[in-house]
Parts: structure tokens; C-alpha cells; sequence
């Protein structure tokens, strides 16, 4: 549910509820468009849809440690 | 770098994102939001800003969102990532950086960088960019006190700190160098 106009929905509260799956997120309301269990399906989604003002992220499993030293 | 419409001023300002939560844990992470340009146009991904790579690196399915076959440059790199050894494979493309606000995907501001594909993804955003490519194309804020990130032109670093004194970086891949210019 959407928290106000001015406050975009949380990132981790979307993502909590699609653990290890990838997600389209509105970038100005922060809800979820579009979800798949696989960035190729997504971004077949996404182009279907023609979805516009998104960004794509992955969900991490909750039991996943936290990443450091990507690069 | 180039542009299609009216931009939005710079200081261009994105608010950090949540990444998690992981065992309990949520963090707060500088990103930006940014699609590749090949034969194709990928969706727009959340991308890690991160300093202390120089590289830009990505996910492997957004070299087929945007159309570009990495093995055609034959250019590869070993890098140690995450206490393990990774194979990258480098191509050139475009990236476009999407205006913040409500511009929805028709404000942003494109450049050529070389963008290396890794094999396999795991982190919550599919793209990280370093200081190669994105850190030499902008002057880059971060503030972990605002949470937030702001993009402006590169020669503003100059324009408030002066041009300072530095050895100059050997230029190994033709990339520009201010030193050299």
C-alpha cells in the first residue's frame, strides 16, 4: 500500500515479501510493477508491458549475508 | 555526453536505497538509476555507486536486454570479487542516467563506456559503477548523513576546489584522462 505521495514505499519492504525473486519497482512511488522469478522474464515483462519509470532490482533470501567488496 | 529534451538542472539528487533485508539486517546503499544502450535499450536498473571499484560491472541478462554480445571484444579480465576469482567480459556501450523525479525514461543524460559482464549475479542491483566510466564523467556526492547521492558536471569539482596537484594517470585502456587533455 501506498504511504503518501511524498513518501515513496520502503525498497526492503518490497523486497522482504519476493525473497530470491526480481523485481520492478515504481521509481517514484516505490511499489512493485512487475515481478518474475527471472531477470530475463522481467525484462520481457517490462517491454510487454511497456513499463515506464522502473527500476530493476533482485531480492535477496533473508538468509543471505550482506554483500561487501562487490567490485 | 548527450541528451534528448529539456534537462532538469544539475545538482542531480537520488535518495539512497534499501538493500534487504539479510539475516535481520537492512542497509542503505548509494544508487543511481541507469539503463544500458546497445542494439537495444534495457531496462532501468537500480546501480550500485561504488568508489572503490573501477570498473563498471553488470549482470549478464542486461547484455541481452541491451543487445551486445560481450564475447565479440574478446576483451576479458580476471578480477578478484568477493574473495574469489571471477572472468569479466568487457564491451562497449552506452549508459543512460535517468533525470530524477517524475521524467519518467525520456530525461536522461547518455555516454560510451566500457561495461564488463560477469557470468553470474547474485546482489540486489544488476549493475555497480566505478570510478572508470562514472566517477571520471561526473562529480559524485555521497552523503551517508542525507542518504542521498548528487550527480553534477565533472568540472565542478574544479569549480570548488580548485584544480589540485596530481600525478598523471597512465591512460592503459584510451580512456580520457583531464591530466592528459
Amino acid at each position: 500500500m501506498k504511504q503518501s505521495e511524498e513518501q515513496p514505499r520502503s525498497l526492503a519492504s518490497v523486497l522482504g515479501e519476493v525473497p530470491g525473486c526480481w523485481v520492478a519497482v515504481d521509481r517514484s512511488t516505490g511499489e512493485p510493477v512487475a515481478i518474475e522469478d527471472s531477470p530475463y522474464t522481467l525484462a520481457a515483462t517490462i517491454r510487454s508491458r511497456r513499463l515506464q519509470n522502473v527500476a530493476v532490482v533482485r531480492a535477496p533470501d533473508p538468509t543471505e549475508p550482506e554483500l561487501v567488496g562487490l567490485g | 555526453m548527450s541528451d534528448l529534451g529539456e534537462l532538469p538542472p544539475f545538482p542531480w539528487v537520488y535518495a539512497y536505497q534499501e538493500d534487504g533485508p539479510r539475516l535481520g539486517s537492512i542497509v542503505h546503499r548509494p544508487v543511481v538509476p541507469v539503463a544500458l544502450v546497445g542494439a537495444d535499450v534495457s531496462s532501468t536498473v537500480y546501480a550500485l555507486v561504488d568508489s572503490g571499484c573501477s570498473h563498471i560491472l553488470a549482470a549478464p541478462w542486461l547484455a541481452d536486454a541491451a543487445g551486445i554480445d560481450p564475447k565479440v571484444s574478446g576483451r576479458t579480465l580476471t578480477l578478484g570479487i568477493g574473495g574469489t576469482s571471477v572472468k569479466v567480459e568487457f564491451a562497449d556501450a552506452c549508459l543512460r542516467l535517468m533525470a530524477p523525479g517524475n521524467g519518467g525514461d525520456d530525461t536522461f543524460v547518455e555516454w560510451q563506456a566500457e561495461v564488463g559482464f560477469l557470468q553470474q549475479w547474485r546482489p540486489t542491483w544488476p549493475m555497480l559503477v566505478g570510478q572508470v566510466g562514472f566517477f571520471d564523467q561526473f562529480t559524485i556526492t555521497m552523503s551517508r548523513f542525507a542518504l542521498h547521492t548528487a550527480v553534477e558536471p565533472v568540472e565542478v569539482f574544479d569549480a570548488r576546489f580548485g584544480v589540485p596537484l596530481a600525478p598523471p594517470v597512465p591512460d592503459v585502456r584510451g580512456s580520457s584522462s583531464r591530466r592528459h587533455r
